[in-house]
């Protein structure tokens, strides 16, 4: 058997094998519940079975040009996988796309309070309006500045007063990820069962 | 080498076909930029398993070309278009 018999069959193995992972990332990505793991399908299983074709491509080709390129290619791959998977994790987090009863623990909920309720907090609730007026020039028109003002008023509340009940209790954390839960049908819970499994 | 170049591309058009159905029925605009990544490694995989096949290393460029456009497309949607989901 000589050497480019042993490089072709090598090559066809990375090859059916990249294949077979691709096919494993597409079933994930159809059959997984939520974004994270759709994402993670997109991210891990896609880049091996892509850098196994690379690898598979190259055991073929064999020359010194088409190696660096497809390196390249991979490289490039594993880079980039990583900042677009958590672009894509760190955008869906605050628009409700993640189903918050399939996390085990979620790291994100208070610097995503203050991230989200500068993208996306509904006005508050006027119950609490003597803490809650914004800045006179934000809050002037209604709507997206309205919505800003109470991003704006949030981030003052956490610097300059720590010691209030939104800022120390984590159960009573009333942030825009819970306001977002209220909005999308799921009232009725009690205050920081966002944390659903905690809860069961 | 036939029967390998076949197996590979009945598996890239099932693995195809799955993320276009994500594409089709993908809820937000996130779970599609996240499958329309996945289209775009495949094709890259498709190119480069054709490129295998036949020995040729014209269409190599191309799967520098797709990476690139496939980060920048993912993480351009992640960026703007998403907002617009945030009633």
């Amino acid at each position: 058997m000589t050497l480019d018999a042993v490089l072709d069959v090598a090559a066809s193995v990375c090859l059916i094998a990249g294949a077979l992972l691709c096919v494993a990332a597409g079933a994930a990505l159809l059959r997984f519940p939520d974004l994270l793991a759709r994402m993670h399908a997109a991210a891990k299983p896609q880049v091996l079975g892509l850098l196994l074709v690379m690898l598979g491509c190259a055991l073929r080709l064999r020359t010194g040009v088409d190696i660096t390129t497809l390196v390249l290619v991979g490289a490039f791959q594993l880079a980039t996988a990583p900042v677009a998977a958590h672009m894509v994790g760190r955008t869906g987090y605050p628009h409700g796309e993640i189903r918050r009863d399939l996390l085990i623990t979620d790291e994100l909920a208070p610097p995503l309070d203050r991230t989200s309720s500068a993208r996306s907090c509904p006005p508050p609730p006027p119950a609490r309006s003597k803490r809650q007026a914004g800045p006179p020039h934000l809050s002037a028109t209604a709507g997206a500045p309205r919505r800003r003002a109470g991003g704006r008023w949030r981030r003052a509340t956490r610097t300059t007063a720590p010691s209030s009940a939104v800022g120390r209790d984590p159960a009573a954390r009333t942030g825009p990820i819970s306001s977002d839960v209220r909005r999308r049908g799921l009232a009725g819970r009690p205050r920081g069962s966002r944390w659903r499994w905690m809860n069961r | 080498m036939t029967a390998v170049a076949v197996t590979v591309a009945v598996l890239l058009a099932v693995a195809l076909g799955l993320t276009l159905v994500r594409i089709i029925r993908g809820p937000s605009i996130l779970d599609r930029a996240v499958a329309t990544d996945v289209l775009l490694a495949v094709v890259v995989a498709a190119i480069a398993t054709e490129a295998a096949y036949s020995r040729d290393a014209t269409a190599l460029p191309v799967l520098v070309v797709l990476a690139i456009l496939g980060f920048v497309g993912s993480v351009s949607v992640a960026r703007f278009a998403a907002r617009r989901n945030d009633k």
